[in-house]
């Protein structure tokens, strides 16, 4: 079974982090955080059945400085496929 | 409150980019109602050249200033002024509240740039500074005021006043240049300013259609200089020479090869880089802009006085940054026209040379959508190699084109639609049209040359030794001189019509 999911991706000067209402994961670089986050999503019981997952990452640019903004409005959104 | 881009319409709302064509297209047809006879535009303040002996003599505010349009010919000229600075705070303030800014601090910041903006305006409107000694439109004014000296500047010493005022906050006052920030949004005023000049692009184009179209189409020519030949020869530099990583390399390629801060961005994104290094290479642009901005023109003027055209494009082609390209064009604009009718007696029509500058830019900004996808799929398929689990969405070209040029391609359309379709009323379209695109836009300069001087901190460049290094060697050895050569190629003996 394939499915969607989506999360909000930000950067604290150390550690990818993405998040939604759910999960909240963390890592070093993205297969860091592809690994954590699959590691995540096999604790919860609505994905135990679920071997594959289509994650979209929309990079969060409000935690880009403010002065900055007004160059680009975009940094990117990161689309990837796990397989849990 | 996070802020992501999810669908097509994301921003429209809440970016710079989308309200710099609001703000743009707003005034567009306001001023376009003057084709049935309504003047929604004429209140707009207008500069008149000045002398201050004679002022001080006989002080009058109407020696300084006056209402633009016909209808308010009786308005006094602080009133006029005084409803300009109310019709802009407001569509400012709007945009701000969209683009969750603070607004208090908005109001403050905005107040004292409009001040400063407004002060190094009429300083520099001052007959010594200003007056050519040539006839312009019927009047010598160096012979009007009897003077025995003048630096005869034309319009350029406005900006270099507004540039110098900017500057000193910004690196001498930086408690209050940070107090302003939230005001000084030089990419904002700039990219209003460029969707007014789509206007005047579309009157220069009635005017001289094939001329303009060169230009266009030249500017094209440079989009391709600018990728295929300015970005990798930068890259090889920066991993061969400077030994810098892949991801550093090529957003520092990008942001001195093309657009600047937006390309550095767009390149960051695009390889999916840590936010970090696109913000320690903004820092870098925007320094470099803002040298790009003060000794460029300067040297492209005393350099090739009779190459407008070619220094124009090559300004578009070398300064980075959308602010800083279309200031410096401006000042170039400014000098050489002044300069030419200083030694000929002959008045360049003004405007050319800084269309030359900005088209230029517009064209490379447009692909930078398009090349950070190119980027992103060699670094997907290539440097990462993780086909299959990573995708790269087609939406993201979309999100990274720069939102601005649409405003400035319906102006300049809509404009030339309403000549062609309508002659007839081409006249009454003109009265609303040239208060937008004169000085109206030239306002939306001032305040970006004030701004860009504020949030330009040249301290900053601390610490950035080997990246700073390899920026002027790029710059200076690479981009520039080749800028100029593919100028050259497409632009030389080409001049600006004669103006009146």
């Amino acid at each position: 079974m394939r499915t969607n999911i989506n999360f909000t991706l930000s950067h604290d000067g150390i550690d990818w982090i993405c998040q939604n209402s759910i999960i909240k994961v963390k890592g070093n670089n993205f297969a860091a955080l592809d690994t954590n986050l699959c590691k995540e999503l096999k604790q919860i019981p609505e994905y135990e059945t679920v071997k594959e997952v289509e994650v979209l990452m929309n990079f969060d640019y409000s935690t880009i400085p403010l002065w900055l903004r007004q160059y680009m409005a975009h940094y990117f959104n990161r689309k990837v496929t796990l397989w849990l | 409150m996070t802020s992501t881009n999810k669908k097509w319409y994301s921003g429209m709302l809440e970016t710079e980019d989308w309200w710099a064509v609001w703000l743009g297209l707003i005034m567009f047809f306001a001023g376009m109602a003057s084709i049935w006879g309504v003047d929604l535009v004429g209140w707009m303040t207008k500069l008149k050249t000045w002398e201050f002996t004679h002022l001080m003599a006989d002080f009058s505010w109407s020696k300084l200033l006056k209402p633009a349009g016909k209808v308010y010919k009786g308005m006094h000229p602080l009133l006029s002024l005084m409803t300009t600075y109310g019709v802009f705070l407001t569509l400012t303030m709007i945009g701000a509240h969209f683009q969750k800014l603070n607004l208090r601090k908005y109001f403050w910041g905005f107040t004292i740039i409009f001040g400063i903006t407004w002060l190094a305006w009429i300083i520099g409107h001052e007959a010594h500074f200003k007056a050519v000694d040539a006839i312009v439109k019927g009047k010598n004014y160096f012979e009007k005021y009897d003077l025995s000296w003048g630096l005869q500047l034309g319009g350029g010493f406005s900006y270099m006043l507004a540039l110098a005022f900017g500057l000193i906050i910004g690196n001498f006052f930086k408690g209050f240049a940070t107090f302003l920030k939230e005001a000084a949004k030089p990419e904002w005023f700039i990219k209003t300013a460029i969707v007014y000049l789509g206007i005047k692009l579309g009157v220069m184009s009635m005017k001289a259609t094939g001329f303009t179209m060169e230009l266009a189409l030249a500017g094209a020519a440079a989009t391709f200089v600018a990728y295929l030949l300015f970005w990798p020869i930068v890259y090889t530099l920066a991993r061969r020479v400077f030994k810098l990583n892949r991801d550093a390399s090529a957003v520092l390629s990008s942001g001195i090869s093309i657009c600047g801060v937006s390309a550095s961005i767009a390149t960051a994104g695009a390889i999916r880089a840590k936010p970090v290094l696109p913000i320690a290479v903004s820092m870098l642009i925007v320094i470099f802009a803002m040298l790009e901005l003060v000794i460029l023109p300067t040297t492209y003027a005393t350099v090739a006085p009779n190459q407008p055209m070619v220094n124009g494009a090559a300004l578009g082609m070398t300064v980075k940054t959308d602010g800083a390209d279309a200031a410096a064009g401006a000042i170039l604009d400014e000098m050489m026209v002044s300069a030419h009718l200083k030694k000929t007696g002959e008045k360049w029509e003004e405007d050319w040379i800084l269309s030359a500058a900005v088209l230029t830019k517009i064209w490379i900004d447009v692909f930078i959508g398009v090349w950070a996808f190119v980027l992103a799929l060699v670094w997907v398929y290539k440097v990462e190699k993780t086909p299959g689990k990573t995708k790269v969405p087609l939406s993201e070209i979309w999100y990274r084109f720069p939102k601005f040029v649409i405003g400035y391609f319906i102006a300049w359309f809509f404009y030339v639609a309403v000549t062609i379709w309508f002659p007839e009323i081409t006249g009454l379209a003109k009265e609303g049209a040239n208060i937008v695109q004169s000085p109206m836009r030239k306002m939306m300069f001032m305040l970006t040359f004030v701004s860009i001087g504020i949030i330009t901190d040249f301290s900053k460049l601390k610490g950035m030794g080997k990246l700073a290094l390899l920026y002027a060697i790029a710059l200076f050895l690479v981009i520039a001189p080749i800028a100029y050569g593919v100028a050259y190629i497409f632009h030389h003996g080409m001049l600006p019509p004669i103006g009146h």
